[in-house]
Parts: C-alpha cells; sequence; structure tokens
C-alpha cells in the first residue's frame, strides 16, 4: 500500500508541476496578445463610444495597471481557487464552456473504449490460444495498419464507405445517435488493434507459463485451467497497455471531434487555439491533464490490485 | 523477422523518397493554381489529378513528401540529440542530478505527447519553427528515458570499471565504450520516433496548426480535399496513402534487425 500512495503522490505532484507550466505559457500567450485589453474590456462593456476615462477605469478594474508579476501571482492564485476566467470570445465563464463539453467527451469516450475492449478481447484471446492461425494473422495485420494510420485517417475511410458510399450513416454532427457511430468506431478501432495485439501476447505467455501447466498437472480441463490460473497473469500487460493507450484516445477526441464536427473538449481546444481564445484554451488544457491523471492513477490502483507481487513489493512497481 | 519481410520497410518507404528525390526536378509548381481545371482525375495532362483549386496533386505530393520528412528529421535529431545527451550523461553522474533529469522527464509525459505538441505550437502561434519546438518536448522524455536506462546497464559492467580503473577520462569512456553499446538500440527507437514525428505533423497539419498555408503538407492536403469525398477521393487517397506507406515503412525499418 505504501508504494501505491508514495507513487499516486508523485503522480500528483508530476501533474501538478506541468499545470502550473501550462498555466505560465497561457498567461505568457494573453500578455503577448496586441492590442491594449483595457481598451477591448471597456468596449465590451460600454460599447464603441468611450473616453479615456472609462478606459483608465477598466485598466484599474481588472488589474491591468499592477506589475506582471502581481499579475501573474493572481492568475495562479485564480487557478488555485477553480477560477478559470472568461472566454475572449463568447465572455462567458470557461467553466460555463467547458461542463456541456465534457460529458459530450466522456461518454463517447467511455463508450469507444468500451466497444474497444469488446473488440480486442475476444480476438486476442483467440489469436492467443490458436497462435499461427487465421485470427492471428489477421490481428497482427490489423494491429500494424493501424499503427500506421492516424485517427483522422480511419475516421475518412469510414465516412467515405459508410455516409458516402452506402449513405448508412450521417458523415458529421452531433443531433442523433447515428452521429456518434461513425466518430466511436474511429476511437475504437485505433484503441482495439493495439490491445488485441498485446492481449494474444499476454494469454500466449501466461498459457504456457507454469500456472497453467499446473493447473492441468493436477486434472483441470484446458479450459478451467486457463480461467483459473491464465487470466489473472493475462490481465496485467493488457490492462497497463490499456492505460498507456488511453492517452491516444485522449488524442484522437482532438482529431475526431475536429473531423466529426462534435462540440467536445478537443474540439473546443482546436477552435480555441485557432481563435487564440486562451483562457479557453487553458481550461481545456488543465481539463484533458486532469482526465489524463485521474486515469493514470486508476491505473495504477488496478495493476497493484491484479499483481499480489506488486502489493508485497516483490517486482519493482 | 524472415527474408520476405526483410525487405519490405525499405520498399514500403521507397515511393515517399522517389517522390522527395524528385520533387526540385518537377517543373511543375505546387502553389500554381489552374481554376478552369479544377479537381481534374488523374490522366494525361496531370498524373495525379489536381486539388479544388487546380493545383498539380503531383506537384503538391512531392513538396509535401519533402518538407514531412525534412520536418520529422529535424524534430528526431533536436529531441534525440539532447535527449541522449541528457539521459547518457545523468546515468554518468548518478545521484541527484539524475534523479532531477528523471523528475523532470516524467512530469513532461503528465500530458499526452500530441496535447502538449499542440497546446506549445499553438500557442507561439504555428510555423515550422514552433512545430520542431512541440514535437521535440514531447519526444524528450521518452529520448532521455531510455537512454539512460540503456546507458546505465552498460555503465554497471566490468569493463566500464575496468577502464575507470586503468585511469581512462569520462570522455573516453563514454565515447569508445558505452556509445557503442547503445547507439544501435537508439537508432531503432529514433526510426519509431520519425514514424510518431510525422504523423503528428500531419495531424497537427489536418487540424490547421503548424505548417502555414499554402506550403504543402501531408495532413494540410488530406483536410483540404475532405470536403470533395464524394466527387474527388484522389485529392485524399494520394496523401493518405503516401503517409500510411511511409509511417508502416519506418515501423517496419525499425523491427528489422540489422
Amino acid at each position: 500500500m505504501g508504494g501505491l500512495i508514495a507513487g499516486a503522490f508523485a503522480r500528483l505532484l508530476q501533474l501538478g508541476v506541468m499545470m502550473f507550466a501550462v498555466a505560465t505559457l497561457c498567461f505568457a500567450a494573453l500578455h503577448a496578445l496586441p492590442g491594449d485589453k483595457a481598451l477591448q474590456l471597456a468596449i465590451a462593456r460600454h460599447g464603441e463610444d468611450i473616453g479615456d476615462a472609462a478606459i483608465e477605469r477598466a485598466r484599474r478594474d481588472a488589474g491591468f495597471d499592477r506589475p506582471v508579476v502581481v499579475q501573474f501571482a493572481d492568475w495562479i492564485g485564480g487557478l488555485a481557487r477553480l477560477e478559470l476566467g472568461h472566454s475572449l470570445l463568447s465572455r462567458k465563464p470557461v467553466a460555463a464552456e467547458l461542463e456541456p463539453r465534457l460529458w459530450v467527451t466522456l461518454r463517447i469516450g467511455g463508450l469507444a473504449i468500451a466497444l474497444g475492449f469488446v473488440l480486442a478481447l475476444p480476438f486476442g484471446l483467440w489469436a492467443g490460444l490458436r497462435r499461427g492461425g487465421a485470427v492471428d494473422s489477421a490481428v497482427a495485420a490489423a494491429a500494424a495498419l493501424f499503427s500506421a494510420t492516424p485517427a483522422f485517417l480511419v475516421g475518412l475511410l469510414l465516412v467515405m464507405l459508410f455516409a458516402i458510399q452506402f449513405r448508412w450513416l450521417p458523415a458529421a454532427g452531433h443531433a442523433t445517435a447515428a452521429h456518434v457511430v461513425l466518430p466511436i468506431a474511429t476511437l475504437a478501432l485505433g484503441f482495439a488493434a493495439p490491445l488485441a495485439r498485446v492481449t494474444r501476447q499476454a494469454v500466449a505467455e501466461a498459457w504456457s507459463a507454469f500456472p497453467v501447466t499446473f493447473g492441468r498437472l493436477k486434472g483441470l480441463s484446458p479450459a478451467r485451467a486457463g480461467l483459473r490460473h491464465g487470466v489473472r497473469n493475462a490481465a496485467i500487460p493488457v490492462v497497463m497497455l490499456a492505460g498507456l493507450r488511453f492517452a491516444a484516445v485522449l488524442e484522437g477526441f482532438v482529431v475526431v471531434e475536429t473531423l466529426f464536427n462534435i462540440p467536445g473538449l478537443g474540439e473546443l481546444l482546436v477552435r480555441a487555439l485557432i481563435a487564440r481564445d486562451i483562457p479557453v484554451v487553458q481550461g481545456a488544457a488543465l481539463l484533458f491533464g486532469l482526465i489524463y491523471g485521474v486515469i493514470g492513477l486508476a491505473l495504477d490502483a488496478a495493476c497493484t490490485a491484479l499483481d499480489p507481487r506488486r502489493r508485497l513489493r516483490l517486482v519493482p512497481a | 523477422m524472415s527474408a520476405r519481410t526483410r525487405y519490405a520497410g525499405p520498399a514500403l518507404l521507397l515511393p515517399a523518397l522517389l517522390l522527395a528525390a524528385a520533387a526540385p526536378l518537377l517543373e511543375a509548381d505546387p502553389l500554381q493554381q489552374s481554376l478552369a481545371a479544377s479537381l481534374t482525375p488523374p490522366g494525361q495532362a496531370w498524373l495525379l489529378g489536381t486539388d479544388e483549386l487546380g493545383r498539380s496533386l503531383l506537384a503538391r505530393l512531392a513538396h509535401a513528401t519533402y518538407v514531412s520528412a525534412g520536418v520529422g528529421l529535424l524534430c528526431v535529431a533536436v529531441a534525440w540529440g539532447c535527449g541522449v545527451a541528457l539521459g547518457v550523461a545523468a546515468a554518468w553522474r548518478g545521484g541527484w542530478p539524475e534523479g532531477l533529469v528523471l523528475r523532470a522527464a516524467d512530469t513532461l509525459m503528465a500530458i499526452p505527447g500530441l496535447l502538449l505538441t499542440l497546446i506549445v505550437a499553438g500557442l507561439l502561434g504555428g510555423g515550422i519553427g514552433v512545430l520542431v519546438l512541440g514535437i521535440a518536448l514531447a519526444q524528450l522524455p521518452h529520448a532521455v528515458r531510455m537512454s539512460r536506462a540503456l546507458a546505465a546497464g552498460v555503465l554497471a559492467r566490468p569493463f566500464v570499471q575496468a577502464a575507470r580503473l586503468v585511469g581512462l577520462s569520462s570522455a573516453a569512456i563514454l565515447v569508445r565504450d558505452v556509445l557503442p553499446l547503445v547507439l544501435p538500440q537508439l537508432l531503432t527507437q529514433a526510426a519509431l520516433a520519425v514514424a510518431s514525428a510525422v504523423l503528428t505533423i500531419a495531424a497537427l497539419g489536418f487540424l490547421g496548426i503548424g505548417i502555414h498555408p499554402p506550403t504543402p503538407e501531408w495532413g494540410m492536403m488530406i483536410a483540404e480535399g475532405t470536403p470533395y469525398l464524394a466527387e474527388a477521393p484522389w485529392v485524399v487517397l494520394a496523401p493518405a496513402s503516401l503517409l500510411v506507406l511511409s509511417v508502416l515503412g519506418l515501423v517496419l525499418l525499425a523491427d528489422t534487425p540489422p
């Protein structure tokens, strides 16, 4: 347990330092933006017809007249109180921009990852138990092909096939359930291909390892020996790789949401970057970092739960 | 690795290499528009057809290959040059500097690589220099960790201790004993890193962040062709197949034992 808590603490510390770096970069970018920010603020408040007094008042209210160091401390302090500021475009609070999009992204991501497991585990298991067979070759070929095909191409090919050729599904948008089929399939295929390959490897190794042989020796049928002594050992590398591939799924959101025009976090981040809406960029980036960090923590815990050697510190974490 | 697959990597890279080599020889200008010939299918006048602005797809593809390969190699040279130096130095020095380097590398990995590149390149305004910086930052921690682990393994071996006992300088030991043993494995990783850099460049080009138009680039060409997918699929398929072939070739090349 001690190792798990120390690992979690290290992870949180790294995440904190990274978020500080992102916030610093955003602050610097915001200050490098051209134009008088006090003037922009005053125009937003009173319209075009304003005097110097209104501009100076806006400058004082927003604190633009203070030294940069003080403004920076204020910026970071605001983050610590979870104040993300306001969008430069819509003037809405950043949190209000993020919240509806977070649910869109989490729902699509959750479904994509679930579908990925449903695709990868049976094929990986089959390939691992019948090595050299047709399913094994197909899994190897698919994993190699998907490692070289970026998510936006997988998505485009699916659109060409199912939206343009067969006209079964809509090509873009987020109105109905049919709209999210292709984006979810795109993310799930990219997640499933490497996962099936690792499952195959893990199953092949676990089934030929000592515990399963022991199960056979004590008189269990091959299926029961595998279930009792193989699955748990095979699960450890699969869970670890699944965790590593979550990063790819998070990256995939940015591309796939843009391609399919889905109002999620990734699409928001890209739009805000292009429009230089820096408070929104910062909010979306920090939220992505937080999701990634939480997944990493959950993964450490899952690996420790699955692997008694880790709990007993027989292998280095 | 059988003899059949041994040449698969180089063979898949061949189309991209030929195109990049032909780029300076091609007469067609990748920026020359002829709107009357917009979206011409592949044929006699235009070998690979034209895009929506009537620009020669062959010329754009050749120049894009040049850009992707050049920028990809540059990213890897920067990231792995700095990363190997840092990693080997950390393994050699040990103690708190090693811990510091490793913790810094872990911290850089606290955000998924593509997001880090996207945010850095996006906030700093795009362009090739910023793109290289963003990709190199995302690859640096992997280069550091990998080279430190390999170098630490070599440094623990008896011949290094012997060399120290004899009184050789650190530089001589690192160059003569450590580098020859770690370089082959690092080169394999570097080939994979080029593949990943090329994919990242294409993804950012597709999103419209990174290399500025009208400089042709694979991802950007794919994004520009997307609205015409139904009537002119070749505008997307040509850069897409080149991208997949090249990345697959690099991955297979990294798999091939020397």
